[in-house]
């Protein structure tokens, strides 16, 4: 009955009118993708949102009709830096709406999310804010894709259907007006990622259809409708075997109008991947030169007809896969050439070999790699005991740098290098204040624990130093210079302020220094208070 | 896991940071006279300007024993000061058992004369010598040693031990271009009850007389002080010297007591005794000399000492 549906709605499909390649339709589309892998305390981070931004920004890039100036891409961005690209391109659409062009406008978001809310990161934005931001765009037709956990809770707050029930009034959708908002899963459903294809199924599965695998009426154009109809079937059916079961994509709609939105033009003037009717299977289409899936074609859900891919010229690994093994066809597909698929020779080979696999494995892995940020730090050095402090070393100025990996669950390492020096004197009892110059070195690292990663952290640890402390009597020059060393270890502690990729902690350290002097049988300890600026990578 | 700082703080890499030759020269300075032990004072304040023997209202001896402890004080006074200028310095020179300090031009009292300070200690560090040099360059000759002691370390605090020390006011005299000097040698002990002894040696006290005296002042147990003074003095201000010698007690409060012999000189053959009390604030409260010089006065109930403790007379003139 569905797929009836979507075959009387292609029918009454009015191409042109909004066709992106189209000149006489001036239409300027805009796209604004967010994707952050992070999410709030608690959180697993994603890995593949980035790589599902970059599917979709080239996708748009290449057949969507974007200018690469009109799409604006932010990762791991925060709250504040997502509103301000919004209101730059709020800007522009108003600026290529008074030169008299309809404007599309688009936003992709891939991250975490809840029942109510984006998770940017340690920030967030309400589904009522997206929504506000949506229509304060000022574009004729505002487009959303929202690929996260709970976020059909979006559609849902509008009387949305659970169901993929895309079933309107051609009449309605003619010079199009509204809003279409597509999640990604249910306001009930997470939102899954697979090692397996690298992504997100519904980024997946929505990129493969905008490449032309949901061109089901084969008219080499693909619309709202069979974008999707096309990412609801493929993600629900691969989705449905899954542990975390089955993720129903969902919509809002409302759009006013006539004829369907044509998302993406299968350009024939770029390279063109042919699955001839005929051909049956499900094929993987893996760009060797992006390690990347770039779409699958399931031809025996297809419907008829040829079967054609517009993608990028270059080198490409096509697969065919079976329970126990994979069948693979490498080739170059140049500028302009179609590649008739059957004509490949496809090799067997074992799941091990499989280059995709391996390719995802590595940004698995890398995903996994804790968060590495470079600090400045700056501040004072001086002893605990004010026996030490006023007769041996006096307090010092110091600064350095130092290299912090953090792991989410709150383990951090860190390896500092820090120097200091003074100008002041000592005192001893019976003398007049020697005057002395004292200079120090710390090489040492650091390893502990953190809350969770917020805008606020705290942590605390352990150290071990290398420490120098060297003194030379300025007012005498009759006293050779004075030096110690040790290996000290001491404990630290920090609070920091980490509103996105720029950190700033104050940190306490406590080191003893296991050193005597004539006076003492005892060592003693030094602190340092610090304050460190830094940028995470 | 607990064992591992522990294990970690043990480790010291090494150190060549010392204060030991900054408490080496403390203990050097230490053993030179300071301000902190080298000052007296009597207990309360009065009025010793005009005293004199006839005077019925104050105590002639008690005016004397304050203006010679304070004659004392300005005399310590004026060795602490320079030892001070020394204080200020870092050593020009060091070994284990020595010091220099200069040379140096810092006598504000003698511009263009330079000073030199060497001290040296014996190896178990419980006897310090030293000696203050002058000479009109800093090439020397090092040959006018203007004042020179030796210091024997206390137990705990160096400088609360006990020593002497000898100012030749001869060779500051030369220097400052002036006539007048003498010879003064202080024997102290610091340890516990101050004791000092000031002996002069043709000491300038003004108008060309030159004296010979010595003075002796120890601390009591009980707070108060015990003050003994052998001088010449010129009674009728013919230059023909008498010889005075006072004993002075008093307490804690200030009250005290003075015995006194005068003989020699123009009492030749009719030396004198006199005794007084006095009150804290030095106001006489008994007299009694065995001259009849003045009339018995005042009530020896009243005394702070009622036995007589007269000092042994040395020679009599």
């Amino acid at each position: 009955m569905r797929r009836l549906l979507i075959r009387v709605l292609a029918l009454f499909v009015f191409a042109g009118s909004v066709a992106p390649t189209s000149a006489e339709a001036a239409i300027r589309r805009f796209a604004l993708l967010v994707a952050n892998n992070e999410g709030e305390k608690g959180t697993q981070p994603l890995v593949f949102a980035h790589d599902d931004l970059a599917r979709m920004e080239d996708v748009l890039s290449e057949l969507g009709g974007y200018q690469d100036e009109d799409i604006t891409s932010l990762v791991s961005s925060h709250r504040r830096q997502l509103l301000t690209a919004f209101g730059e391109m709020r800007t522009d659409i108003a600026t290529a709406q008074a030169s008299g062009d309809e404007v599309v406008f688009l936003f992709y978001y891939s991250g975490h999310a809840d029942d109510d809310r984006m998770q940017l990161g340690t920030s967030e934005l309400t589904y009522e804010e997206l929504e506000a931001m949506l229509d304060k765009s000022g574009a004729e037709v505002r487009l959303a894709f929202i690929d996260a956990c709970q976020s059909g809770a979006l559609t849902r707050s509008k009387g949305g259907p659970r169901a993929p029930s895309f079933v309107f009034d051609v009449s309605e959708r003619l010079g199009a007006q509204g809003t279409v908002i597509i999640t990604s899963s249910t306001g009930d459903e997470n939102s899954q990622e697979s090692d397996e294809i690298g992504g997100s199924y519904f980024t997946h599965y929505l990129v493969s259809g905008l490449y032309g695998a949901a061109d089901h009426n084969r008219d080499e154009v693909v619309t709202l409708a069979e974008a999707y109809d096309y990412v609801y079937n493929e993600t629900v059916l691969r989705t449905s075997g899954t542990r975390s079961g089955a993720q129903h994509p969902t919509f809002e709609w409302d759009l006013a109008g006539e004829g369907d939105m044509v998302l993406t033009e299968l350009d024939s003037s770029r390279a063109t991947l042919l699955f001839a009717q005929g051909l049956n299977g499900a094929f993987a289409v893996f760009d060797v030169t992006r390690r990347a899936f770039v779409a699958e074609v399931d031809l025996i859900r297809g419907g008829e007809g040829d079967r054609k891919l517009a993608i990028r010229p270059g080198r490409y690994q096509i697969q065919e896969r079976f329970p126990t093994h994979l069948r693979v066809a490498d080739t170059v597909v140049r500028a302009g050439e179609t590649l008739d698929v059957g004509s490949l020779a496809f090799q067997a080979v074992e799941y091990e070999d499989d280059i995709a696999k391996g390719s995802i494995d590595r940004k698995i892995k890398r995903a996994r790699l804790p968060d590495s940020s470079l600090r400045l730090l700056s501040g004072g050095f001086g002893a605990l005991n004010s026996q030490v402090s006023s007769a041996y070393i006096p307090a010092m100025i110091m600064g350095g740098a130092s290299w912090r990996l953090q792991w989410r669950e709150g383990r951090w390492v860190t390896i500092d290098l820090l120097g200091g020096a003074s100008q002041s004197t000592i005192s001893i009892p019976g003398l007049e204040p020697v005057p002395v110059a004292v200079g120090t070195a710390l090489l040492g690292a650091g390893a502990g624990w953190a809350t969770a990663p917020k805008v606020w952290q705290a942590g605390v640890g352990i150290r071990l130093d290398m420490l120098y402390i060297g003194r030379s009597f300025t007012g005498d020059l009759t006293l050779p210079d004075q030096e110690l060393t040790a290996l000290s270890p001491g404990v630290v502690h920090w609070i920091g302020w980490h509103p996105g990729k720029v950190e700033i902690d104050l940190e306490w350290r406590v080191m003893g220094v296991p050193i005597k002097f004539e006076d003492r049988d005892r060592g003693f300890f030094m602190h340092q208070v610090l304050v460190a600026g830094g940028y995470r990578f | 896991m607990t064992l591992l700082p522990l294990t970690l703080f043990a480790i010291g890499c090494g150190s060549t940071m010392s204060n030991a030759v900054f408490y080496d020269d403390a203990d050097f300075l230490n053993a030179l006279p300071g301000a902190g032990y080298f000052h007296l004072s009597y207990p309360t304040e009065f009025d010793t300007s005009d005293c004199d023997l006839s005077d019925s209202e104050r105590s002639l001896f008690a005016c004397i024993t304050v203006d010679s402890l304070a004659t004392g004080d300005e005399l310590m006074g004026t060795i602490t000061g320079l030892t001070q200028v020394v204080r200020t310095l870092a050593p020009s020179e060091r070994g284990d058992d020595y010091r220099v300090w200069g040379p140096g031009d810092w006598l504000e009292f003698a511009p263009g004369t330079f000073l030199l300070v060497e001290m040296s200690r014996s190896p178990t560090h419980s006897a310090y010598s030293w000696a203050f040099q002058l000479a009109p360059s800093s090439q020397g000759p090092w040959e006018s040693e203007f004042i020179h002691g030796t210091h024997y370390a206390g137990e705990i605090d160096v400088a609360a031990g006990i020593g002497d020390l000898v100012l030749d006011l001869d060779v500051l005299a030369e220097f400052e271009d002036t006539s007048g000097g003498g010879i003064v040698t202080v024997d102290y002990d610091v340890r516990e009850l101050t004791r000092f002894s000031i002996q002069s040696d043709q000491f300038d006290v003004g108008d060309g007389v030159a004296v010979n005296s010595e003075w002796v002042y120890e601390e009591t147990e009980e707070g108060g002080g015990d003050f003994t003074l052998d001088t010449e003095v010129d009674v009728n201000a013919n230059a023909n010297l008498e010889q005075m010698a006072l004993r002075s007690r008093w307490e804690p409060e200030g009250q005290g007591r003075g015995d006194a012999l005068l003989h020699g000189g123009d009492l030749t053959g009719n030396p004198l005794s006199a005794s007084q009390c006095w009150a804290a604030d030095g106001t006489l409260s008994w007299h009694f000399d065995d001259l009849g010089w003045i009339p018995e006065t005042g009530d020896i109930g009243e005394c702070a000492f009622e036995d007589a403790a007269f000092p042994a007379l040395e020679t009599e003139g």
